[in-house]
């Protein structure tokens, strides 16, 4: 089931209604119908799969159940929290690594054949997103940050809650554990900002990212026949389009969440506004960039190490990062390029210039701000070309021949590019630029008169219905 | 929590009865816009065609000159022909001509290797300002519109296409149905290695022999005729001849004239074509030509009260 469907329209509110008044009484009830609405939710896609997710919850929970039991032998406690992120790393890494490493294995050498080795599995949606967040919890445990749940209905909601099963935000079982832990209550406030940030989240999604989709997929699929400019323009409408996509995603699971009595982390905060690249990954996919640094930077050092650790260091998180989107060599490449852009800056110690929000209580950014977001665009944008690519080899002709600076003349297609599209990121980038410092961008609090709030919410479902597709489209993060 | 439901469901309420609103009076609006396809539904759905001679067919006999047929048999003749429309769609065509029209005296039914195969897929969007009319909803009522499509307002345009909605198009002209000509030779459609098969689908047989019932009830003559073809098409195609033979029984059968111009002259020369299957304003003027004496012919009964079935 996705978002933006019409089954995602009447399953939203007959669970609100199920939720709020069926099974309110008992906390109990609630979690478990969290559960079964959320296996319902993801079985709608593939039924199979939900066996590992199960799997997944149940293998994780009984871990903090035996680190707790032998909480007083340290080898013991290092021994279950291995095993259970080594499965949890397993599953996930024979799901979507396997086939990677072995036709990879088999390009280098070969000699080997692939026949009978591949499994040829499908990827089961939203793995990487449940399995982290799985792993957080016993990575908490261990480190004693956390106490161990008992209730096992808890621990599944937390794992499989439908708004973030299948594209994040990553959770912390820290933030999201206790909330299914204590009885919630109604707040009309949240509840009433959650549909606000649904319908704005609906709004990138549909009417900025899909209608980029339509020329990007277009100029990515045969790039060699189009002159340079048009290079240019779709690189630059797929960074806006996978923003608006995935920032699209978290609104609205952060809006659906808050429907429920549950707040979830931020996962975007204005990233196109960063001045520079260590800015940009302050504020794009936080949940993502958190979890790493957290579990995986910190504990290697850090930045407070060795000049030569720091640069590991550093190379690490972002690789990982990439790999983490998918088994495909354009996703290291992506996370690589993002380390060398991110290296000076923390070298030289530069790398917290910006933890403030640009132009802050000024209505318009000077001059350098608008530089440093420019280059920092530009930057990004180059970076999105590695990852939209199919191969680094495509990558690279895709840069060979924008850079070429090639022509009309040398091309033999040309895109019609639409108004629509300019309006509708022109729209977005002037709300999120206005209600930068909010937590996302329809917080129309300020707006004293109703009836134009009314209306403004009027025109977004408007356009939204008009950019829709009769065919919805999936997520780009779903496939992580 | 109350408050909230309540707020949320008038403030829905509110905007599907604006958007809706806003919705009937674009609709309304693209129903005289210069879409060529919404221009043909109009103009039929608007009524006073009254034609006595009705030509139903997919795009190989749409674009019949139909005031050749007018001069030849003295008589008001209109295509109702529509592009990639097998029966299964043609008999909607038909239907809601007949409900606002008066019925026509002779249908001209075209036949040919895709007439009685079920098609699923189809331009949908040439419908999509007219879902407002009850007629129109209930006759396409099996048709694969989504629920979104049916009931969320504007959902079924297209953006892209949205203005174009809104571009008033120039008064009609009602005789014969405005639409692309095929003009150039495109070799590349349906090349010769390219098999067909004739296929029928019971589905569709079943409609197809009700129609020609109720029609022949009805005191409408019908005449089932073949357009013709490059001829390498039907040399390619895995069953001409038994096609040919369920045409001719099927006319046989129900007591009506079957016209085959199949293997007219004209099929062995490409300059009538605009592609394999669609002939060209020369060739569609040949055609009709002899298509007109040919019905004129068969207007008068065989003295045996037999239907003959003419090959050209």
């Amino acid at each position: 089931m996705i978002f933006n469907s019409l089954e995602f329209a009447i399953f939203l509110p007959i669970v609100f209604v199920i939720y709020w008044f069926v099974t309110n009484r008992s906390l109990k009830l609630q979690n478990l119908f969290i559960v079964f609405a959320s296996y319902l939710f993801y079985g709608r896609w593939d039924w199979r799969f939900l066996v590992l997710i199960a799997f997944t919850s149940l293998c994780s929970w009984a871990s903090g159940i035996l680190i707790e039991r032998n909480r007083s032998n340290p080898k013991a406690v290092n021994a279950i929290s291995a095993a259970n992120i080594t499965l949890n790393l397993a599953i996930l890494g024979v799901f979507k690594y396997y086939d990677f490493f072995i036709s990879s294995f088999a390009k280098m050498c070969p000699a080997i054949s692939t026949d009978g080795l591949l499994l040829n599995v499908i990827l089961p949606v939203g793995i990487s997103f449940y399995t982290f967040q799985a792993l957080s919890y016993t990575i908490d445990v261990k480190r004693e940050k956390l106490e161990p749940t008992h209730d096992i209905i808890a621990f599944f909601a937390y794992v499989s809650f439908f708004p973030q099963l299948v594209a994040g935000p990553i959770e912390r079982a820290t933030n999201l554990l206790p909330q299914f832990q204590k009885k919630r209550t109604f707040d009309t406030a949240a509840a009433t900002d959650g549909m606000k940030q649904i319908l704005w989240g609906l709004f990138k999604k549909v009417a900025v990212a899909d209608t980029c989709a339509k020329i990007v997929n277009e100029v990515f699929t045969s790039h060699q026949e189009y002159p340079s400019a048009t290079l240019a323009l779709a690189a630059i409408l797929f960074t806006i389009q996978i923003y608006g996509d995935f920032s699209g995603y978290s609104d609205i699971a952060i809006g659906t969440s808050k429907l429920f009595g549950i707040k979830l982390m931020r996962n975007f905060n204005v990233p196109f506004f960063s001045r520079d690249i260590a800015e940009f990954w302050r504020r794009w996919h936080i949940s993502l960039t958190t979890w790493f640094r957290d579990y995986v930077y910190i504990p290697l050092g850090g930045s407070r190490c060795s000049r030569a650790k720091v640069i590991r260091n550093t190379f690490i998180i972002f690789l990982l990062s990439g790999f983490w989107h998918g088994a495909n060599w354009t996703f290291i490449g992506w996370g690589a390029w993002n380390a060398l852009l991110f290296l000076p800056l923390i070298l030289t110690g530069k790398n917290r210039r910006f933890t403030d929000t640009v132009a802050e209580g000024k209505l318009l950014p000077n001059p350098r701000e608008i530089l440093q977001m420019g280059l920092t665009f530009v930057t990004v944008v180059l970076g999105f070309v590695i990852f939209r690519a199919p191969t680094l080899t495509q990558a690279g002709k895709y840069f060979s021949r924008m850079f070429r600076l090639v022509g009309d003349a040398e091309s033999t297609k040309f895109i019609e590019f639409q108004g629509i599209i300019v309006l509708s990121i022109g729209l977005m980038l002037l709300v999120e630029w206005v209600d930068r410092k909010k937590e996302h961008g329809l917080d129309l609090s300020e707006l004293r008169s109703g009836f134009l709030r009314m209306c403004i919410y009027a025109f977004l479902i408007f356009t939204i219905l008009l950019c829709a597709d009769s065919d919805p489209s999936q997520f780009i993060y779903f496939q992580f | 929590m109350k408050k909230f439901i309540i707020k949320t469901f008038v403030f829905a309420v509110a905007v599907y009865i604006l958007l809706a609103a806003m919705d009937y009076l674009y609709s309304k609006r693209c129903q005289v816009s210069s879409n060529i396809k919404y221009q043909f539904w109009s103009e039929m759905l608007a009524g006073g065609i009254d034609a006595d001679a009705l030509v139903v067919s997919n795009s190989r006999m749409r674009l019949v000159k139909t005031d050749i047929l007018d001069s030849t048999l003295q008589t008001r003749s209109y295509s109702i022909g529509r592009d990639g429309f097998a029966f299964n769609r043609q008999i909607h065509v038909y239907n809601l001509y007949l409900k606002h029209n008066s019925k026509p005296k002779i249908i001209i039914q075209n036949v040919d290797m895709y007439t009685l195969q079920y098609e699923v897929g189809f331009d949908k969007r040439q419908f999509f300002p007219f879902l407002w009319d009850p007629e129109v909803r209930s006759e396409l009522r099996e048709e694969p519109f989504t629920m979104e499509e049916r009931f969320l307002p504007f959902y079924r345009y297209e953006m892209n296409l949205f203005r174009s909605g809104l571009r008033k198009g120039k008064k009609h002209n009602t005789r014969p149905p405005k639409g692309p000509l095929w003009e150039d030779w495109d070799p590349l459609e349906y090349p010769r290695t390219q098999r067909h098969r004739f296929n029928i689908t019971e589905r569709s047989l079943i409609t197809f022999i009700d129609y020609i019932t109720k029609a022949q009830e009805d005191g409408i003559k019908v005449i089932l005729v073949h357009a013709p073809i490059v001829d390498y098409m039907l040399e390619n195609a895995l069953n001409t001849d038994g096609m040919m033979r369920f045409y001719e029984g099927f006319a046989q059968e129900h007591g009506i004239p079957f016209l085959d111009f199949s293997k007219m002259d004209i099929c062995h020369d490409t300059t009538y074509f605009a592609n394999a299957l669609h002939l060209n304003d020369r060739g569609l003027k040949v055609f009709t030509d002899t298509l007109a004496e040919s019905i004129r012919e068969v207007l008068s009964p065989q003295e045996d009260g037999e239907w003959p079935c003419l090959t050209h």
